[in-house]
């Protein structure tokens, strides 16, 4: 009984220590938000799950508008290079109006490739604004919008 | 009978008259896009600027034959090196775009495709003495007029216009007392020689349709 203890707490012991080790590298996260210096036209962000040896994408998210001033902007694109090399393409996405601040957009197809090298995550929208006056403009083409991860 | 029938006829007439006047209102009414684009700078033009994103400064040559006609290089980029060298080309619709690390793409059958569109929100003009959420901040010494604007998240934004053109020519902002420049083409000279006129786009391999659009995004809750 004394010994049938004794395994029981060293068993306990090793899954809480196996599962604590589990937790600590497939940490979830999500990269710092890629904007135009001030927040207000468009926000990008990648989340990932380090799992040691590789990465995993979990979600492309995208956010913007803020002040309700945008007549429509969407991503156009958000693409995955590994060593210059392109592993996948999503988009252009539909046009949102007036996005809130607070909630992010992610696509509902998008794929959740897992990589064992440095992945680079483009991104590339279209924003109209009418306030006062109108325009239209790319981001993301004069100065690539980039998310770096690393495993 | 007689005053029904006077009664239905009314009735057309006033409907009628509410649709040719509505049809009318759609028809007189400026195209938005057209109408933000018809002042600005005067094309060709050749400027050197410096953009600041947030991850640093970056020089950038942007060469401007028109509305729907540009070419930009990025010439210095401290923040991401591996990407000096970049080309976008612009004309009607189509995008070139030749980067040292992602390679060469030719976009087709963008939404701009009929529209005038610009590279960066500084090269067209805005009317800010008629928005209240602009301050006037006074004259320059060069001439040019200061625009000031306090963001709710208390950055405050400082857009410096040529009079002559009502173009911006200089962005600042300022946050926590500190200035960045982000934007600045003072004394900037006009094209000149070759440069005239614009090269056709660069032939790329790869050519992708941007007509197609995916499903809807879905919403997730705040962080």
């Amino acid at each position: 009984m004394h010994a049938y203890s004794r395994r029981r707490i060293a068993g306990l012991l090793l899954g809480v220590t196996l599962a604590m080790s589990v937790l600590g590298i497939a940490a979830a996260a999500y990269t710092p938000e890629k904007h135009d210096g001030v927040p207000k036209y468009y926000n990008s962000r990648v989340g990932y799950t380090d799992l040691g040896a590789t990465v995993r994408i979990d979600s492309r998210e995208f956010k913007g508008g803020r002040d309700g001033g945008a007549v429509r902007w969407r991503q156009q694109w958000i693409r995955d290079y590994v060593g210059g090399v392109l592993q996948v393409s999503h988009g252009p996405g539909s046009w949102a109006t007036n996005i809130p601040l607070s909630a992010w957009f992610v696509y509902s197809g998008e794929s959740h490739p897992t990589y064992s090298s440095t992945v680079t995550v483009n991104y590339r929208f279209e924003y109209e604004e009418c306030n006062p006056g109108c325009y239209f403009w790319y981001a993301g083409d004069v100065l690539p919008i980039n998310h770096v991860i690393t495993p | 009978m007689t005053t029904n029938r006077r009664l239905q006829w009314s009735t057309v007439l006033v409907a009628g008259l509410v649709v040719a006047a509505a049809l009318s209102w759609l028809v007189a009414r400026p195209d938005p896009i057209s109408a933000g684009s018809q002042a600005g700078l005067t094309a060709p033009t050749y400027l050197t600027y410096v953009e600041n994103d947030g991850t640093g400064e970056h020089t950038i040559e942007l060469l401007w034959w028109s509305s729907n006609e540009w070419t930009t290089r990025l010439l210095d980029s401290p923040a991401t090196p591996e990407h000096e060298g970049r080309e976008v080309w612009y004309r009607f619709g189509s995008q070139a775009i030749l980067d040292p690390v992602f390679g060469s793409e030719l976009l087709t059958n963008l939404t701009t495709a009929d529209r005038p569109a610009v590279p960066n929100e500084w090269l067209v003009p805005r009317d800010y003495a008629g928005d209240p959420d602009w301050t006037d901040a006074g004259v320059d010494s060069s001439g040019n007029r200061r625009w000031q604007h306090v963001d709710d998240v208390g950055v405050t934004a400082v857009h410096i216009v040529d009079p002559a053109t009502g173009v911006v020519v200089r962005g600042e902002q300022v946050i926590d007392g500190e200035t960045r420049v982000l934007f600045d083409v003072t004394g900037q000279a006009p094209l000149e020689g070759d440069r005239a006129t614009p090269p056709p786009l660069p032939e790329v391999d790869i050519v992708t349709d941007m007509g197609s659009a995916e499903p809807e995004p879905t919403t997730q809750a705040g962080d």
